[in-house]
């Protein structure tokens, strides 16, 4: 009725509307049409699990013996209700005349009896399971068999004969795992198996025990898991005594081992190798801790050659320490290079920020930025030529040309040897935040503003980075960034004193680590905000409507506080509706950008699944104008950087479009990269960090950007924010982008996160709330003791 | 007094009278020309740079082979002269051949200006009237001395025939009384720019640098001195100006047609080569790209012209660079010009072009390309106005153009740029104007091809008649088809394939049909048709050929306003749509509750049906919306933006009324106490 109803509309709308009117009204009913489509599939699906249903698992049936009759009664085997005998033991001194009751599963509600002698046998329900239990075991099917022991020592644990069933499966089942690789189970099996059962078969149990553990030990040596191996020994010397063959004869073992590292450790310090000797001497710890002859190498490497190891979830490619969408970029990049202008914090009105060679002040009717460079910082810069590069980013022509900056820039005075004074061709309120630029010199490969350190050595999962200069007292030497695809690998690392300083944490983590004294926990001052922004010239992620569905197929609130965050805490994380982030509240100094009257989409795969099919149709007239097939849909690539955060996120997404039927697959982006042209993504997962909107949203949508839009409202909204002469108008024209892109998505906005990072007390000066990681590097001290390393704290 | 003593734009005029009395004679004879059989009169001047390494001989020579270079190329389509660049514009032409203009080379002649106001020069139109009626003409001493040089070097010029000896015709007779007629009115004084100010002087003959600014005051009057370029314009059709310079060891050419009747220059070619013995040849070639073959136009309607070729007549071979072919592309210049025959405009039409698609040798058709609301090639034709095309002669391989507000320099940002197919009508967007409205266009390796506008509008029609035989045989099918399954199983064992093939006409075009490709020109140059889009609003299309402008710009509504309005409708019509598949959602789910005597989940989710915005929530956000959107505070909104902006207001205020209403609200409630009730 009402589909009709809107039928009818649709067609009074043609006449009265206009084609626009006529045609939304259509989509309209489409859109409706498949709600009750939809609704009518749910229920067919409900009836079709109703009648497609196997037979239960006997367990899973409701309890029922079976009598068997005599063939002289028939021979019939009859379903009845459990009998309830005493103890449920069959009697044994009954006389054929005797009757027995019971009610027939056939016709519950009544009783019969039944003479004992037309009884030939009755098999108990908890038998059968029993003897189920037994036959499967015999089959190897231990899992089905665990089912059935478990049934039965809940619901019968008084039955006959069942700890000795339990005892053999158990030992059964550790030699069935034993045999297929999985030794730690059947340690804790056998182990099991001889704290409740000291006596059951103990030579065979203790010959068990030994050659798992030893098999186990083996493993982690192998992997290079020594902590683990030992934790192991330590528990079976505890257990079973030193000489227990396995605890003894890994014991020596582990000591050659630590020799030969110790060995090891010394050549490579001959060889003014400290980053690898430190690490066998660190390895060498691992292995025996308390193995007197390192500590004096330890000590010694520590005081020449003062290294910190930061463990990073994301490994940095380029380094750029102004980039918007690259963390490790951004958080390598302040090692190597400054930028001319730099962000250290927020403030009242957009960020503070520091200029690398000086001071600098905007002037009161902002149309000047005045620059004083001061002779103390030593620079190969100087007024002129940094004149001239001003200049340089305004040339449409040059390489460094910059369309934000030309926009903006009118001339550029010298006024001495020090001063020099930018005149704007308008008000600009946050001029010198499009200033973040790292200065190359001529071949683009030396920085012209150099960091503290240069980029050092690199492995497979390592980058160092070397002071440059002569370094102060207690300052590292090296910076050794250690890239880890495990978050759980990276902190047991951290507490095991393998690095010193973890980059990122899960909240979860960071409240774990947090009791731990031995460790420090920050925040950095600012959240990322994460995104999937469109990047391929896909039709169905050009169309506003397929991508409202994909936000409203995404359970967004749902991921985050479960397996991204685990935590409803707002501090931890939480969603946002605009590229921007929200803040913690009004009061943030960060989120003048943000509308918070904008709420997030709510998550509804019905109305998803309508968007879609009112995407289609839009697309099938467009195709039909153009007079060419509609391509069919694809399964979407999902770009995502190599952290476990943004793998889990996508994965999650992938799972939850496949609700309403969209396909999609992730692709890994190499380390440190945002995009790849050649994995052809059509979509990339991005966290970026928004901590200037008045400035970084042009880095991101506009024509340089990541997400350079098409979208001719975001154009003309980030125009009208390029054009605002004050703080009110800067407002408001971001607010109105927010809106736009609320409306016309652009990216789809997920949510901000809070990072956190952990940093051993053993480096001070890295600060409790930092934007970046490094960016209080020149303060950075390390006390590297014994003790710290060989994760003794 | 020596031409040394004369001030230096006395002496430019000396030498520029001196410089024409040999060539003027002949050309003072009127002659009745027609179109196609009057060849182009090109005179072509040379300047050298003094670092030209090239002996006085060598540049003699070089002239002479750049002439029968050129006449060999062009033969009897052109009547060449070549000539050394007249001293003065020496300078000018070397500095900056590419930055000439036409005012340049006349900065210095002399002009007649008369007063609008005195009662004896107000109603003077024309140089002869002025000649004749008045009776002092105000000089200053040092033109009067140029004046009378000139005057008396053009008479003993005009005794002297080309052979050397004397003749004199009736027409220099003429031209001599009437300059020596002008010589004995013209009366000394100084100061003469500041006494034609003042009001003390009424009429003047005076340098065109000196005129004076207040065009109410003053008439000027097309100054017939025969030396004098503005005589030369009328008797030349393109004036080439070669350039000769040194860039290391290299000699350079540059080339630059100004096509006199129009008074229109062409864009630089260059050249260099570093063996003068190549010079000649380079300076031929340079001279014969940078060279613009016209076409006057005959007929025309919006789709299409007809031209008549000059000089076609005259050109036996299609390789004759003076031929228009078809595929060639024009770009027309409007004339206008007074009763006397003086150009009152002379306008290049925007954003126009012609594609010749036939050619006779003479008689052409093109396909006219005219910008969105203009007018073509269509419009007033008479004897005084005419539309003459130059061939386009793309000399980079880019264009920008700059998208700004009409009537103002502030540039159009992030408009659609979308170029489409002049064959398959296909878009393809190129980008978007970026902060300074400019959108660069490339040059393509393949320039394309187009139908001519008759065969375009036929190959429509036969592709619309197609597709309506289409339809209708489908029809036909369907019918036939329905027939055929409501008639049982003994009617479809006698309906066979063929019944349903032949339903309806049989007489579909085959694709050959169809196929218009070997009616298809391929173009000469890279012509493009290019849209410019804000939002949804196409704000103009702009035929363009990429390549003859470093930046083309374009004046085009003001169109932000209704754009950032279109930014808000349009995405709260979008929340418009979320909300009414959400509302519909829950009140089915309520419906699927109650039938399952769910009552708690049906209330729950009757609270998220009352908790999403209703209509009045809805309608009061759009008229806050509207209201901050029309507030003219902000500044005033153009007037052609009104009503669109007005329009979508009304369209989402009808769907809100539409689609919006609060019954489903109240549809549910009932269904959920009634249900709780029966219960």
């Amino acid at each position: 009725m009402l589909l009709g109803q809107l039928k009818m509309i649709s067609s009074h709308q043609e006449s009265t509307m206009g084609t626009a009117t006529a045609r939304w009204a259509r989509l309209v009913a489409i859109g409706l049409a498949v709600l009750g489509a939809a609704a009518r599939l749910d229920a067919q699906d409900s009836v079709q699990s109703d009648i497609v249903r196997e037979e239960a698992e006997l367990i899973d049936q409701e309890a029922f013996d079976f009598i068997i009759l005599t063939a002289d009664a028939g021979g019939d085997k009859v379903k009845v209700f459990p009998i309830p005998f005493p103890s449920r033991q069959l009697p044994s001194n009954t006389k054929p005349t005797d009757r027995l009751t019971v009610v027939l599963k056939r016709f519950p509600e009544r009783e019969y009896e039944i003479q004992w002698r037309d009884i030939d046998n009755i098999l108990l329900y908890e038998r059968r399971i029993y003897d189920e239990a037994v036959e499967r075991m015999r089959r190897k099917d231990f899992i089905g068999a665990f089912a059935n022991l478990s049934y039965l020592m809940k619901n019968y644990p008084k039955m006959n004969q069942l700890n000795n069933l339990r005892q053999e499966f158990l030992l059964k089942s550790a030699a069935d795992r034993f045999s297929k690789g999985d030794v730690a189970q059947t340690l804790s099996t056998l182990e099991s198996l001889r704290d409740e059962s000291p006596g059951y078969q103990e030579s065979a149990v203790s010959t068990g025990i030994s050659r798992a553990a030893d098999r186990l030990v083996q493993n982690y040596q192998e992997s290079g898991d020594l902590s683990s191996a030992k934790v192991i020994l330590n528990r079976l010397e505890q257990k079973y005594g030193p000489r227990f063959p396995v605890v003894a004869q890994w014991k020596n073992r582990l000591e050659s081992l630590a020799r030969a590292k110790l060995d090891e450790a010394q050549a490579l310090m001959k060889n003014k190798q400290y980053r690898e000797a430190r690490k066998a001497a660190v390895d060498m710890l691992g292995i025996l801790p308390d193995f007197s002859e390192g500590k004096d190498l330890i000590d010694e490497i520590n005081r020449i050659h003062p290294m910190v190891r930061v463990g990073v979830m994301q490994r940095s490619g380029e380094l750029d320490p102004a980039s918007l969408t690259n963390w490790p970029a951004r958080r390598a990049g302040a090692l190597v290079t400054k930028t001319v202008v730099q962000f250290t914090e927020t403030g009242a009105e957009g960020g503070q920020y520091k200029f690398a060679l000086g001071s600098f002040d905007l002037s009161e009717d902002r149309q000047q930025l005045h620059f004083t460079l001061d002779p103390g910082i030593d620079s190969s810069l100087n007024a002129y030529e940094l004149a001239q590069t001003l200049a340089n980013y305004a040339f449409v022509d040059h390489r460094l040309y910059d369309p934000s900056w030309a926009a903006i820039f009118q001339s550029v005075s010298v006024l001495s040897e020090r001063r020099i004074v930018v005149q704007l061709k308008r008000p600009n309120v946050l001029p010198h935040a499009l200033m973040q630029w790292k200065l190359l010199d001529a071949d683009g490969e030396s920085s012209l503003l150099p960091g503290a350190y240069q980029a050092g050595a690199s492995s497979e999962n390592e980058n160092s980075f070397v002071v440059n200069g002569e370094n102060r007292s207690g300052q590292p030497v090296e910076i050794v960034e250690v890239f880890y695809d495990d978050a759980k690998q990276a902190v047991n690392d951290l507490l095991r004193g393998e690095i010193d300083i973890l980059d990122q944490l899960y909240p979860a983590d960071a409240k774990r680590l947090a009791a731990d004294r031995r460790l420090t926990i920050g925040a950095y001052a600012l959240p990322t905000t994460h995104m999937l922004i469109p990047v391929s010239d896909d039709p169905y992620l050009a169309n506003v409507k397929f991508r409202r569905s994909l936000l409203y197929a995404t359970n967004r609130q749902g991921m985050l506080e479960g397996e991204l965050l685990n935590s409803t805490d707002l501090n931890d994380g939480s969603l946002v509706s605009g590229p921007f982030p929200s803040g913690d509240g009004k009061s943030d100094l960060l989120a003048y950008a943000y509308d918070p009257n904008i709420v997030p989409t709510v998550y509804s795969p019905q109305l998803a699944k309508l968007l879609i099919v009112m995407a289609e149709d839009e697309l099938e007239q467009e195709f039909s104008r153009k007079r060419k097939p509609v391509p069919n849909r694809k399964k979407f690539r999902i770009g995502c950087p190599d952290f476990e955060f943004a793998r889990v996120a996508v994965q999650a997404m992938i799972q939850q479009w496949k609700n309403v039927e969209i396909e999609a697959e992730m692709v890994i982006l190499p380390p440190g990269t945002t995009i790849d042209p050649e994995l052809e993504c059509d979509l990339v997962y991005v966290v970026t960090t928004m901590w200037e909107p008045a400035t970084d949203i042009e880095r991101l949508l506009g024509g340089n950007g990541i997400a350079a839009t098409d979208n001719s409202f975001v154009i003309n909204g980030l125009e009208k924010l390029r054009a605002a002469r004050n703080w009110r108008e800067v407002r408001n024209a971001l607010q109105d982008l927010h809106q736009f892109v609320d409306y016309h998505l652009p990216i789809l906005p997920l949510w901000q996160v809070t990072d956190r990072f952990a940093v051993s007390r053993y480096v001070s000066g890295v600060g409790k709330n930092p934007v970046s990681l490094y960016e209080d590097v020149d303060s950075w001290r390390v006390d590297l003791g014994f003790e710290k390393t060989a994760g003794l704290r | 007094m020596g031409i040394r003593t004369l001030p230096l734009k006395v002496s430019f005029a000396l030498a520029i009278a001196l410089f024409y009395a040999a060539v003027r004679a002949k050309a003072q004879t009127p002659e009745v020309a027609v179109w196609e059989f009057d060849p182009y009169k090109v005179e072509v001047w040379c300047t050298f740079d003094p670092e030209v390494t090239a002996s006085t001989f060598a540049r003699e020579q070089f002239k002479n082979y750049v002439r029968d270079e050129l006449d060999r190329t062009f033969g009897a389509a052109w009547r060449l002269s070549v000539r050394d660049t007249p001293a003065q514009l020496r300078g000018t032409i070397g500095s900056n051949l590419s930055e000439l203009s036409v005012g340049d080379i006349q900065y210095n002649e002399l002009v007649l200006v008369v007063s609008k106001t005195d009662i004896q020069t107000k109603a003077i139109r024309t140089f002869e009237a002025a000649v004749d009626l008045l009776d002092r003409i105000a000089i200053s001493p040092s033109y009067m001395s140029a004046l009378s040089e000139a005057i008396k070097n053009n008479v003993a010029e005009n005794g002297v025939a080309e052979n050397g000896e004397a003749e004199t015709t009736n027409m220099q007779r003429e031209e001599d009384a009437q300059l020596g007629k002008l010589l004995s009115k013209c009366v000394v004084e100084e100061s003469v720019g500041e006494k034609l100010t003042s009001g003390e002087v009424t009429a003047a003959l005076i340098p065109r640098f000196l005129l004076p600014s207040d065009d109410d005051q003053y008439r000027q009057l097309i100054t017939l001195l025969p030396w004098q370029t503005e005589s030369l314009f009328r008797q030349r059709d393109k004036l080439l100006f070669l350039h000769v310079g040194m860039r290391g060891r290299d000699f350079t050419f540059q080339v630059r047609e100004l096509d006199c009747p129009m008074r229109y220059l062409g864009p630089t070619m260059t050249g260099a080569t570093d063996e003068w013995s190549y010079a000649s040849r380079v300076a031929a070639a340079l001279s014969t790209r940078a060279f613009a073959p016209i076409a006057r136009m005959e007929d025309a309607n919006s789709t299409s012209t007809t031209l008549l070729m000059r000089a076609g007549g005259l050109i036996l071979d299609a390789q004759n660079p003076a031929a228009i072919l078809p595929g060639d592309v024009l770009h027309p210049i409007l004339r206008r010009d007074d009763r006397n025959g003086v150009p009152q405009l002379l306008q290049p039409q925007a954003w126009t072009y012609a594609a010749v698609t036939e050619s006779d040798g003479r008689e052409m058709l093109a396909n006219v390309y005219a910008y969105s609301g203009g007018t073509g090639l269509q419009g007033r034709r008479n004897r005084r106005t005419q539309r003459i095309l130059l061939r386009v002669r793309p000399v980079s391989d880019q264009t920008e153009i700059e998208v700004v507000v009409a009537g103002t320099d502030q540039p159009q940002v992030g408009c659609a740029v979308y170029q489409r197919d002049l064959l398959t009508d296909d878009f393809e967007l190129l980008g978007r104007t970026d902060w300074r409205g400019r959108f660069t266009i490339e040059v393509p390796e393949d320039f394309g091809a187009i139908l001519p506008a008759a065969k375009r509008l036929e190959m429509y029609k036969a592709m619309r008649d197609a597709e309506a035989k289409r339809a209708e045989r489908e029809k036909a099918e369907r019918e036939k088809a329905e027939q055929v399954s409501a008639g049982g199983s003994e009617i479809s064992e006698v309906s066979s394939e063929s019944d349903l093939v032949d339903a309806g006409p049989d007489d579909l075009p085959s694709e050959e049909e169809l196929d218009y490709s070997e009616f298809e020109v391929p173009l000469n140059a890279p012509l493009k048709k290019i849209y410019v889009k804000s939002g949804n609003e196409v704000l103009a299309m702009l035929p363009l050929v990429p390549g003859i402008e470093r930046v083309s710009q374009a004046g085009l509504l003001d169109d932000r306003r209704r754009l950032e309005t279109e930014a808000f409708v349009r995405g709260f019509q979008h929340e418009i749509i979320d909300l009414i598949g959400l509302r519909n959602l829950l009140a089915a789910q309520i419906k699927l509750s109650i039938k399952k005597e769910d009552f708690e989940q049906a209330s729950e989710t009757f609270d998220r049906l009352q908790g999403l915005k209703n209509y009045t929530e809805m309608a009061r956000e759009l008229d806050l919306i509207q209201r901050r959107l029309i507030d003219e505070s902000r500044g005033e909104i153009p007037r052609f933006s009104k009503r669109p902006i007005d329009r979508m207001f009304q369209n989402t205020r009808n769907l809100l009324q539409k689609f919006l209403q609060d019954e489903l609200v109240e549809a549910s409630k009932q269904s959920l106490e009634s249900a709780q009730q029966a219960l």
